[in-house]
């Protein structure tokens, strides 16, 4: 996902981030480091290309700089598609803890999951966020773990 | 980041490494393992220097 613009709204005291996938996102200044206020507003705010675009930069009348992520953004507006990457690399690293403590050979944890080595290999790539939650949740179910899903109401504000 | 034109960007427990205006690699600093992309040797080597040094 990258940044197509930026815009900022110092009376509203936000950025606002629109992708190329066509989505806006609010990004308060609160949020930004340094911290803009009402002494020291943001002067300009231009889509980072250095950054591939994943981050823009922000200038303060007083001169000073600062970035933020697209993943900052993406964290405060909680998007979904962000958490659930968040979620996929969570369990990737568990699959990994344990594969390594299991000391089962690779090859045997690919017949248990009846996949081939190189899949594995993929399921194992905590860089790889193309795999599904069900690919991840098999395999640590052949790694003897039990998998529970707690849904529950977000707390906000606490 | 290094003899090329690079810029990382540093986000709590991950850093962010571009080159030529493209990803590098995103890497989680709590877990030292990638995000994103793929990180070399040398990568590697200064973002331990940038950790060493307290940056990060």
């Amino acid at each position: 996902m990258k940044i197509r613009k930026v815009e900022l709204n110092n009376r509203k005291g936000e950025f606002r981030v629109v992708t190329y996938s066509g989505d806006t996102y609010v990004f308060p200044y609160v949020k930004a480091e340094p911290q803009p206020d009402a002494a020291n507003k943001v002067a300009d705010a231009v889509v980072d290309r250095e950054l591939a675009k994943e981050a823009f930069s922000y200038v303060l009348e007083s001169g000073d700089e600062g970035i933020v992520h697209l993943d900052q953004v993406l964290e405060y507006n909680e998007d979904p598609s962000y958490l659930r990457d968040l979620l996929i690399y969570k369990l990737t690293l568990e699959a990994k803890q344990r594969v390594e403590e299991s000391g089962l050979s690779r090859r045997e944890l690919a017949r248990r999951l009846r996949t081939s080595v190189p899949q594995l290999y993929r399921l194992l790539d905590t860089a790889n966020d193309k795999k599904s939650l069900d690919q991840l949740i098999s395999l640590l179910q052949v790694l003897d773990c039990n998998v529970d899903l707690r849904v529950t109401h977000k707390d906000h504000g606490a | 980041m290094s003899s090329s034109p690079g810029r990382a960007t540093i986000r709590r427990a991950t850093c962010t490494s571009t080159r030529n205006g493209k990803l590098v690699v995103k890497w989680d600093l709590e877990n030292w393992q990638p995000m994103k992309g793929e990180a070399s040797a040398r990568v590697l080597q200064l973002i331990r220097e940038l950790e060493d040094e307290g940056v990060l």
